[in-house]
């Protein structure tokens, strides 16, 4: 193998690996991007639900509606956005190449926190719904934070399951820059995370029980 | 933008990939030569060196191999007894009896570098094989390395080394190990590349040697340095395919983990002295020592990472466990194990697949002229649990080297 012949095959090498390596991104991009696109077509159906949610929280003045229907509503629509939160979860562990997800995760924590505005405005005229709101950090280095985290999920999966239709379960995620977010958190003096509002009245930071918490429900 | 820790592992991929594509051109572009030795046309005389210390289990094995070589101008065998507490010296005074080839150079202890450099002051031979007291060649090594000498910028030849014995799941794993190795280094010759003329057998030009002014008696690796110091001086280094030489690999992990701990403590110390050549002096800085430097970069670095990572998670899985007891609620739920494979999970499982591929077509190869056969468990174990030891001993040496806590035995 003459000298120049080598040269070339560290070359050969090196270009094969850039278009085997290049073909591996694009296709990995052309996955998640998939995987958004889902989540968008999900997303752009709450935000309908959510508007529609709007609308019948208008209609409660003209008596076409009754606090139970909107209430229903209220519920159904949190569910949905509940499940599909968790949805987005898996779809985020496998995003590694783009922020695709990370976007459409800040989408839905505004959207949530727009059902969560909508479910005060709510509860001021009917008065009987229960709401807790989990209040989180997305990006989370501390490990103590992000066990705590993983435990309250685990505690407010299980209340969701006993409960249902009941309580209305909202997760949002603090760290995505959503002002309205922010003035809510200052209004309620949430000073640290992870934090759970039980009906705007009880704050905790501490873990409990699901039977402690059934004990914050009217 | 991906996280740090997607960056590094992308950057991993990438340079395996490389040398994944790397060997395998070099593969395509000379495997008609892979099986093929140079024609002799000089009759070189050549001189066996066998340094010995407290070998009396294998020296007369040794030295019987060697006699039964089919080389023709095997001039002397001198074994190099290096101040042996055992019987060494005493079955080489019997061989030497015995044998009118075998000469025996008696001295006291002073290492396997220093032994050596003392014998190439008495030897006739224009070549000089080097052969460990533990390793026995082929009785066609010999003739089949010779050929490369017909070209006067090759300075040293080695062989395929293969380990005798294999009577237990560590050597079983060394075996695979030298399997692969000899394939890789066959594949480095074609590129100039082969960084190490192990001891079990070493064929040297003797003028070579002498102008290298013999073995760095301070390196732990002297068939390393040795190696690199040809290279440096333009000389090239050579591998017969066709011969084989075996060698008793350590049978317990103890004796495996000193013996690998010298090997890189030997590397280290190399690196250092030839730190002045990185990026320059041919192949040597431009190929070998960017190569040896950056497998050690990496595997120090990803063992590190690779403990980092498994120390967050498990002091992370210690506490929600903690606090899921204490809120009672379920410590694991069925999400905690679903698995979300992403682009990396891909590439990594693609990576497996191709060094797996790599793996048995190196051990096809060189398992061709020996019917030999490993077990495909042997070869996953060997992939997935022998290689990850690899950083370990990396860490250990790199720890020993820099507080200066090393001997040659």
């Amino acid at each position: 193998m003459a000298l120049e012949n080598k040269k070339h095959v560290f070359w050969q090498a090196f270009f094969l690996t850039i278009l085997f390596f290049f073909l591996g991104i694009v296709f990995g991009v052309y996955l998640e991007q998939l995987k958004s696109d889902d989540a968008n077509i999900l997303f752009y159906q709450s935000e309908t639900s959510l508007y529609d949610s709007f609308a019948l929280s208008k209609l409660l003045d003209s008596s076409l509606v009754s606090c139970n229907e909107l209430s229903d509503a209220n519920v159904n629509f949190a569910d949905k956005i509940y499940e599909e939160a968790k949805e987005l979860e898996r779809f985020d562990s496998s995003n590694k190449l783009t922020d695709s997800i990370k976007t459409i995760h800040r989408k839905y924590d505004l959207l949530r926190t727009l059902l969560w505005m909508n479910l005060i405005e709510v509860r001021e005229d009917c008065g009987n719904i229960n709401t807790v709101v989990y209040l989180y950090l997305y990006d989370i280095e501390d490990i103590e934070k992000r066990s705590k985290q993983i435990v309250w999920g685990k505690i407010l999966q299980d209340l969701k399951e006993e409960k249902g239709s009941e309580v209305i379960l909202i997760p949002i995620a603090m760290d995505q820059d959503i002002i309205s977010l922010d003035y809510l958190v200052k209004a309620y003096d949430i000073k640290d995370f992870p934090a759970v509002i039980f009906n705007e009245e009880i704050i905790l930071y501490e873990h409990e029980t699901v039977e402690d918490l059934k004990k914050y429900f009217n | 933008m991906p996280e740090t820790i997607v960056i590094i592992y992308l950057i991993y991929i990438f340079i395996a990939l490389y040398f994944l594509f790397l060997f395998t051109l070099t593969f395509l572009q000379n495997k008609k030569e892979i099986f093929s030795s140079p024609k002799i046309d000089k009759d070189y005389s050549v001189s066996v060196l066998i340094p010995a210390f407290n070998e009396e289990k294998s020296i007369e094995d040794t030295v019987e191999s060697v006699l039964k070589s089919d080389y023709k101008n095997l001039v002397e065998i001198i074994i190099i007894n290096d101040g042996s507490s055992d019987n060494t010296l005493k079955i080489a005074k019997k061989l030497e009896e015995k044998y009118s080839k075998v000469k025996v150079f008696d001295k006291e202890n002073s290492g396997k570098a220093d032994s050596l450099n003392q014998a190439l002051k008495i030897v006739k031979g224009e070549l000089i094989a080097i052969v460990d007291a533990d390793s026995f060649p082929d009785k066609e090594a010999l003739h089949s390395m010779i050929g490369y000498f017909e070209d006067e910028k090759v300075g040293a030849v080695t062989t395929r080394i293969l380990v005798r014995n294999k009577n237990n799941f560590l050597r079983k794993m060394q075996a695979i190990e030298y399997k692969v190795i000899a394939f890789t280094r066959k594949i480095l010759g074609f590129l100039d590349s082969i960084y190490v003329t192990p001891g079990p057998l070493a064929l040297y030009r003797k003028s070579a040697l002498s102008e290298i002014k013999g073995f760095d008696p301070k390196n732990m690796t002297e068939d390393i340095e040795a190696t690199w110091h040809l290279i440096h001086d333009g000389y090239k280094v050579r591998m017969s395919f066709i011969s084989k030489v075996t060698t008793v690999a350590p049978d317990t992990l103890k004796k495996w983990f000193t013996q690998r701990i010298r090997w890189n403590i030997g590397g280290y110390q190399t690196i250092l002295k030839y730190k002045h050549c990185f990026f320059r002096k041919g192949i040597l800085g431009l190929f070998i020592l960017p190569l040896f430097s950056i497998s050690l970069v990496l595997g120090v670095f990803g063992l590190s990472l690779f403990i980092y990572k498994i120390s967050i998670r498990i002091l992370s899985s210690y506490l929600s466990t903690k606090y899921s007891i204490a809120a009672q609620t379920a410590v694991f739920v069925l999400e905690d194990i679903s698995f979300n494979p992403s682009i990396l999970n891909f590439l990594g499982v693609i990576l497996f697949i191709l060094g797996l591929a790599f793996v048995f077509f190196a051990l096809r190869l060189v398992n061709k002229h020996i019917k030999e056969k490993e077990s495909f468990f042997s070869v996953i174990f060997y992939l997935l649990v022998y290689i990850v030891l690899r950083p370990i001993v990396l860490i250990v040496s790199l720890y020993k080297f820099l507080i200066g806590k090393y001997s040659w035995r």
